[in-house]
Formats: structure tokens, sequence, C-alpha cells
């Protein structure tokens, strides 16, 4: 059975239900609903991440400074020939692991890639 | 910076607003999301190469910033919310579509400049001043259901108009 579109007036409330959410004001039960309405309904997901993107993209327009980033990337230097640019700290203290494996938070980034990156 | 972080510093910097966007659907707090963003940028800058090319880039760097924001609420003991890992995964399909269509900001400011006066200054306070949707609402002296309603209209009509002004901007290239 396929699903019913929303209404205009359905699609609001959805909008301001996922604004809710990026604000931290959604109640446990309408983090809920969202969630059931995301997991039950395919057709919602578009419009849910087009809004969290324009969130994002409103963020970047008009808010710059909050998503600045780390200076070595905002500023890429370019080095004159033979001329060595300090390395960027890691975010999180390496691993021994050739992947960069990392503690009981860890992220492998390169599961199926690690003998490349480690060359 | 040797070429290979060069060019993953260009990848990162053409798709950092989906990768903060990401990042604050899962965490949501204003804070953790700029934290959280910082850690994943310096592991985009180290190991940005692993994707082959531009296009597996914003699917790769995605699942960087999702791991990175799990561990961040498991490290602050925050449940994940609605976005749980199986969510996050399911979406993925709806990511990807939208990483062809994403809204160039050159776009946006010209369909923000004909949003009304009363709508942009919705939206300059929730976006240039940070604010929450309910401190908005608090400022203007509307309700708080007045200001989600004028904001989730003001998306939709954004989303409309970029729409609209790419699809003509594609049809003229072609």
């Amino acid at each position: 059975m396929s699903e019913s579109p929303l209404s205009q007036v359905g699609e609001e409330a959805f909008i301001g239900q996922i604004l809710g959410y990026l604000d931290g004001t959604a109640s446990p039960q309408d983090q809920s609903e969202l969630k059931e309405a995301l997991a039950s309904r395919p057709a919602l997901r578009p419009l849910f991440v087009s809004v969290i993107r324009l969130h994002g993209a409103l963020t970047e327009l008009l808010s710059p400074q909050r998503v600045a980033l780390p200076s070595a990337v905002a500023a890429p230097p370019r080095s004159a020939p033979g001329e060595e640019t300090p390395p960027t700290e890691p975010a999180h203290p390496p691993s021994d692991s050739p992947g960069g494996r990392r503690g009981d938070d860890t992220c492998e980034y390169v599961e199926d890639r690690d003998e490349d990156t480690t060359q | 910076m040797d070429p290979r972080q060069e060019r993953a510093a260009a990848l990162l910097l053409a798709n950092r607003a989906m990768l903060f966007s990401y990042i604050a659907a899962i965490v949501r707090d204003p804070q953790m999301v700029e934290d959280v963003f910082q850690n994943v940028a310096l592991v985009i800058l180290d190991k940005g190469d692993v994707a082959a090319s531009v296009k597996d880039f914003p699917p790769w760097a995605r699942r960087v910033a999702r791991l990175e924001a799990l561990a961040a609420l498991r490290r602050r003991r925050k449940a994940p919310g609605p976005l749980d890992p199986s969510l996050l995964e399911s979406l993925e399909a709806d990511w990807a579509a939208a990483d062809a269509t994403a809204e160039p900001s050159a776009t946006l400011q010209v369909c923000l400049e004909r949003l009304s006066p009363y709508v942009h200054r919705l939206i300059e306070l929730r976006y240039a001043d940070g604010l929450p949707a309910l401190e908005v609402a608090r400022r203007l002296n509307r309700s708080p259901n007045t200001v989600y309603v004028a904001l989730s209209r003001a998306y939709k009509s954004l989303a409309e108009c970029v729409r609209r002004r790419l699809g003509r901007e594609g049809a003229n290239d072609e």
C-alpha cells in the first residue's frame, strides 16, 4: 500500500517538528513521533533531509563563524618548494594500530582501506 | 599542507554546510555540534584522501561525522535520540540523493532576499544571532507556535525558490 502524501498543513507541521528537534525543544514524545514517522514513512525522509541541509546552509551563510574550520583548513598555506608544513594535531590521540583505531569510542573510518592509507 | 591534505581540505570546504547539518541532526546541542565538527574536520584533513573521488567524499565524510557524533554522545552519556545508527543508515540514500542538488549559497542568498521583512527577520534572529525559536518568539512577542509555523513556511518557500532557480540555471546551461 502506498503512503498518502502530506497535506500542506501536515508538511508545515512536520517541518516545525524537525525545527523543534534541531532546537532541542522537542519533548521525548515529539522525538518518538519523529522517529516513528521517519522509520515507517520513507516518503518523509527526503523532506527531513532537505530541512536539515537547509538548516546547515543557512548557518553557513548567516553565521559562518559557527562552521569555521580549523585554521589549517580555512586558509591552506602554500608551502614554498622544499618547505615543510607542520602536521595538524589529531583530534584524539592516535592509537598504535595502522588504521587509526582508537579506544572505546573507536571510530574506524577506513576499514576496507587501511592498507592504502598507511603506505 | 601536502597535496593530499589540500585535496581533503578543498572537499571539506565544499561540504562543510552539509556536514555541519548532519552533525547537528545527531547531537543537537549547539556547542557539541561545533566541537564534533572540529574533530571531524581534523580527521578528514588527516584521512580525506581515502575517498576515491569527489562523488565518494560526502558519504565517506558523513560516516566519519556519524561515528564522531555518536562517540561524543556516548562520552557525555547522552542517548542518540531519534537518529540512532539504524535510522541514520536508512536515511543515507536520501542524503546521497541530495548531494547532487546541494544549494549554492549565492542562490540561497537571492532567495533569502525575497522573503518578507518579517520572515527575513525571523531567519536572521534564528541563524545570524543563533537564537532558538523559543527565544525568537519571546523577542518578537509572538507565541512559539506562531514562530515555528512561520519558520516552517520560510523553509518551504526557500527550498522551492532554490529548486526553481537551480532548475532554471540547469536549463540555461544545456
